[in-house]
């Protein structure tokens, strides 16, 4: 069986590339950068060098596979160039579904993202839910554009679903995918952790294995044109500090910081890069976005698919044991 | 369903008409929330009564055709609803030249933006004035104030609501009807318009909001029967600009503001659905 993983060389992406290619798929990969030390590298592995953002790569690196996992975005919430969250996020995913609609390609898991979703309400978010707040950014949009895209190719005929990660963390190599692990590192360096005094405000923490294992349940067992959030623990930011401080083995100072200062700090730090020309995501719109409760349901991937949750309390120590060894503390 | 009261909204399903339900909700109003079909209505009642304290219909229909005016008039009727608030909210959008639409357009604008509030406003004030306290909310645009390039038709049918309202407003002053109409700028509705947004620059940017805001401004000025509603700092400075600037020179500022927010058009998305794109 041949399948086709796009963002390989990503943080969820390169995880299921290998998690494929354990499970005796043939994998083809489609990567930009042949000698990115990023790659995933096993026997099953086959590379092609192409772009999303480009139709001939794409049908030449999916010729002849049955499934295909698009797992590949701009994943960060600014960028100097707003474009480039529609070349790629919207226009390559068009790409991805065209090729797979025209080599009949017969199951798409497409990989999209809680932002799409948004803050939640008084209970957690389900996939029915009505987005309760005006969409915010680029990156939120082409997420929104694109899932409308693949519902369109779902209505054309292509067997196509789509998944949802919330806030991912876990073992895996840093990339703009991966904020949580530069986190943690931060905090296991320095000893400290910076709460904002906003403690309870909860969002959704989903373990990297437990995404990736999602996605191969949603291609085995999810229904076309069905939408499956693949999440995690709903946690406080109390509960998600105190939890990571625990598991540290370590004394670790945990310091509250009130929404004011944050916002003016992040409003100095935004403008310093600014000047300075550097890219930053930090800004006092994030701030206000950290702000608001973000609680995920996965009930509907657990009923359905057989999705099962990872309890935060393990997650997190298993990420930190791999960060320890990589020597991050 | 004979001793609550209901807030009856138009064009619930999405965009401004979405938060001022969210709104209403979170304020523990019960909700009679009207779409058209397949917009998804469902499963924002379904969220609202699960989140709030309130009981919640989803009714269907396109107002742009009057016969389904008074369908949902006697709809409401037949299941006995006390409407006591109406929120004329539903209303077709555009930013483009007068040659850009065919008339077809124009002549839907001008049906769903001011002939069916006047239906409907003149089928529940038979209603209305039943209830010691009862209120109307037409949803206007500044745009009704500036006469803006690419807003013609769109800013006359807004200007039609503030007339409107401000002349009824005086007729059932003393009937306890409480007539109101909010004026808001440029609002983050849905992504094609966050979109459009995120690619303004210039005095239109600082109009913009998001329909959270502006729906919580908008339910706040209803309940304190304020009669025109302008919601966020710098819209009122437009007000203000807009009183004592000379004419010439807010026609070049204007003018430049118009041609900056070029209307920018997702071509993905507008090949999805060509219909609410054009909207």
């Amino acid at each position: 069986m041949k399948i086709i993983i796009t963002g390989a060389t990503g943080y969820i992406g390169y995880k299921l590339a290998m998690e494929a290619a354990r499970r005796n798929y043939t994998v083809h990969i489609l990567v930009r950068d042949l000698r990115s030390p990023l790659l995933p590298t096993h026997p099953n592995i086959i590379k092609f060098k192409g772009d999303i953002t480009d139709k001939a790569s794409v049908m030449a690196a999916m010729a002849n596979c049955d499934k295909v996992i698009h797992a590949a975005a701009i994943a960060k919430l600014s960028a100097k160039d707003n474009t480039i969250f529609y070349s790629v996020n919207v226009e390559g995913t068009r790409n991805m579904l065209d090729a797979a609609l025209a080599l009949g390609v017969k199951k798409f898991v497409f990989t999209s993202s809680g932002a799409v979703i948004g803050p939640s309400g008084k209970y957690p978010m389900s996939e029915n839910d009505p987005r309760i707040a005006a969409f915010e950014n680029d990156y939120e949009i082409s997420k929104h554009w694109a899932e409308e895209l693949v519902k369109e190719y779902c209505r054309r005929g292509l067997f196509a679903i789509i998944v949802v990660a919330p806030r991912v963390y876990g073992p895996g190599h840093e990339c703009n995918g991966n904020t949580m692990n530069v986190l943690l590192k931060n905090i296991l360096s320095l000893r400290l952790a910076f709460v904002p005094s906003y403690d309870n405000v909860v969002a959704n923490y989903a373990f990297v294995d437990d995404v990736v294992t999602g996605h191969f349940l949603a291609m085995d067992k999810g229904l076309g044109g069905e939408k499956y959030i693949l999440g995690g623990e709903n946690l406080s930011y109390r509960s998600f500090f105190q939890l990571i401080k625990q598991n540290t083995g370590k004394k670790i100072g945990l310091i509250r910081i009130p929404k004011l200062l944050l916002k003016i700090f992040s409003f100095f730090y935004m403008s310093v890069c600014a000047l300075v020309g550097k890219e930053t995501h930090i800004s006092p719109k994030i701030v206000d976005r950290l702000a608001q409760d973000r609680a995920l349901s996965s009930d509907k991937a657990i009923r359905q698919l057989g999705y099962s949750i990872t309890p935060f309390s393990i997650g997190i120590h298993k990420t930190i044991l791999h960060l320890k060894n990589k020597n991050y503390a | 369903m004979r001793n609550k009261n209901f807030a009856l909204i138009t064009g619930a399903s999405e965009g401004f008409g979405k938060a001022l339900a969210l709104e209403c909700a979170a304020r523990n109003m019960n909700l009679v929330l009207v779409a058209l079909p397949g917009s998804g209505l469902n499963s924002l009642c379904c969220y609202l009564e699960r989140n709030f304290n309130v009981t919640t219909y989803c009714l269907e229909h396109d107002l742009s055709k009057k016969e389904e005016c008074y369908e949902l008039f006697n709809e409401i009727n037949r299941l006995q609803i006390r409407v006591t608030t109406l929120i004329n909210n539903a209303g077709i959008g555009g930013t483009h030249y007068f040659d850009e639409r065919d008339t077809e357009f124009y002549y839907k604008q001008i049906e769903l933006n001011v002939v069916s509030p006047t239906i409907l406003t003149h089928l529940f004030i038979q209603n209305l004035l039943e209830y010691t306290h009862a209120y109307v909310l037409n949803v206007s645009s500044l745009a009704s104030f500036f006469y803006l390039p690419k807003k013609q038709v769109y800013g006359g049918t807004k200007s039609y609501l503030v007339a409107f309202s401000r002349s009824l407003r005086r007729e059932l002053k003393n009937k306890g009807i409480s007539v109101s109409v909010i004026c808001p700028g440029g609002m983050n509705t849905n992504p094609q318009m966050v979109f459009q947004n995120l690619n303004i620059h210039g005095l239109g940017r600082l109009s913009i909001m998001d329909p959270e805001e502006v729906a919580k401004i908008a339910i706040d000025g209803m309940l304190k029967k304020k009669e025109v509603i302008i919601p966020g700092f710098w819209n009122k400075m437009f007000m203000l600009f807009d009183k004592i600037l000379p004419k010439c020179y807010k026609e070049m500022l204007t003018d430049r503001s118009m041609k900056e927010s070029k209307t920018i058009r997702n071509p993905v998305i507008f090949a999805i659905n060509p219909l609410r794109t054009a909207v």
